[in-house]
């Protein structure tokens, strides 16, 4: 009877990984989509009022990046960087491609120190178009991998289970 | 009581030059008039009693230091960047003109220019910062207003404070406007007026001093576009007007003027014959729209207000 629990125990968890591991790139799609969000919205707001990156932050609402704790962190950033090291600090909490978050923090280094609305609004143009081709890029193949480690879990786990038994 | 507007600053500031500001006496402290952050040069606070404070090397103002504290470039840009909150393309049009308003303190800036076809379009990089505090002095302007009220305002007329730089004609009409708008003594009554400010480098208002005054503002545009608004649309006792004589709005003044508005304004100069050898600003003496002059100076520390007739120079 031990040995039974146990092994399902074993094949449970086996699931349970890849399953995480399917919601971490599912997640990944969730946060470049608000992120990508907020930047189309900061690029609107700086071209037609001109507005600070704080009050824009302050203005921006999304329900993932609020329940994440993003926004709020973001919002406390008094720095003149906020979204770079909003990102250093959400570290490991932060799902996104490796090279959307090297292309987001090159952005937001850059973006605050734009010397006028203009090259502001080219640059996020130009970032958001770099971001979204990212996106659409890894996006097909993580829904691919998310699909692949969930089966590939089932079969791990019934595997082992299997095997033990 | 006002409250140090330094407070408000000093989180701006490069560590070392907040931590130096941090080190000085309470007294000290509050008779900073500017502070001055170079690349490559010396950084310095200066002090209404006329001292200037060098940062030294161990990280403390004095006046004399051993060696002096510099910044590079980056320093002085990274400032900038930090007095924008980080956003400096939202003070792109200021920063075209030469300076940063922040709570009510202007800002100027130095480096290295750019223009497109002749015309300047702001620092493409950052080298000297002048950060001047601003001052609510309740007693700046007692010889004017003893001088209102020995005279009457209808004697007084219009206004102009003459000074060089630094002298504080920012501070007197800041205090002048909220005097008239809270309402001054005149014998045998109180009156108040309505007062108009232009306030176009955003540092004639101060919220602790203006929170529970009377008088009406416009931010950052044009003097001449403000007279014409203040005349049409609020009808005003006065306008007030910072550093006239150089946008070419003696004609607008000229036109609310004949309307009976008075005006309160501030020129640079050294005395008012200094002032009359400018073309705009003898039209407006000739025509009476001033008629009080107050000429403003600083000797040995301490602010001096001589209050003239205009019409003794004509």
């Amino acid at each position: 009877m031990i040995r039974v629990v146990g092994v399902m125990l074993l094949s449970l968890s086996v699931i349970l990984i890849g399953k995480r591991r399917a919601y971490e790139l599912l997640l990944c799609e969730r946060f470049e989509n608000s992120l990508l969000r907020l930047m189309i919205f900061a690029e609107q707001k700086i071209e037609t009022q001109n507005m600070k990156l704080c009050d824009i932050y302050e203005a921006f609402s999304d329900e993932f990046l609020e329940k994440s704790g993003f926004l709020c962190l973001l919002r406390q950033q008094k720095n003149e960087d906020a979204l770079s090291s909003c990102i250093k600090k959400f570290d490991k909490r932060l799902y996104v491609g490796e090279r959307f978050g090297e292309l987001l923090s090159e952005f937001s280094l850059a973006l605050g120190k734009c010397r006028n609305r203009e090259s502001c609004c080219e640059l996020c143009k130009k970032y958001i178009a770099y971001l979204h081709n990212e996106k659409e890029n890894e996006g097909a193949k993580r829904k691919e991998q998310a699909a692949m480690a969930s089966k590939l879990s089932v079969i791990f786990g019934v595997f082992v289970a299997l095997l033990v038994l | 009581m006002m409250k140090n507007k330094l407070t408000y600053i000093e989180k701006y500031l490069p560590e070392n030059v907040s931590h130096g500001i941090e080190m000085l006496s309470v007294r000290e402290k509050d008779m900073i008039c500017e502070i001055r952050l170079r690349a490559f040069g010396a950084q310095s606070l200066s002090l209404s009693d006329g001292r200037v404070l060098f940062l030294s090397c161990d990280g403390d103002f004095c006046e004399d230091p051993m060696s002096y504290h510099s910044f590079s470039v980056e320093d002085i840009s990274e400032t900038v960047t930090c007095l924008c909150d980080g956003s400096v393309y939202s003070f792109s049009e200021s920063l075209k003109k030469g300076y940063i308003t922040k709570h009510g303190m202007r800002i100027g800036v130095c480096g290295r220019g750019m223009s497109i076809g002749g015309i300047p379009d702001g620092f493409c990089e950052y080298t000297s910062l002048n950060i001047r505090i601003p001052r609510y002095i309740p007693s700046c302007c007692d010889e004017l207003l003893s001088y209102i009220g020995k005279h009457g305002m209808d004697y007084a007329g219009g206004i102009i404070v003459i000074s060089p730089p630094g002298a504080g004609k920012t501070t007197f009409l800041r205090t002048l406007g909220y005097s008239l708008s809270r309402g001054i003594s005149i014998p045998g009554k109180t009156s108040s007026f309505e007062v108009c400010i232009c306030d176009e480098r955003e540092e004639l208002f101060l919220p602790e001093v203006f929170g529970n005054g009377r008088a009406e503002f416009i931010f950052s545009l044009p003097k001449k576009y403000c007279i014409e608004h203040f005349t049409r649309l609020m009808n005003p006792d006065y306008i007030i007007l910072d550093e006239i004589g150089n946008g070419g709005e003696a004609e607008e003044i000229l036109r609310s003027s004949s309307e009976g508005i008075h005006f309160c304004a501030s020129c640079h100069g050294i005395d008012v014959s200094d002032v009359l050898s400018k073309s705009g600003m003898r039209l407006l003496f000739e025509n009476r729209v001033f008629s009080t002059a107050c000429v403003l100076s600083i000797k040995n520390g301490q602010r001096i207000c001589i209050v003239k007739r205009v019409e003794e120079y004509l």
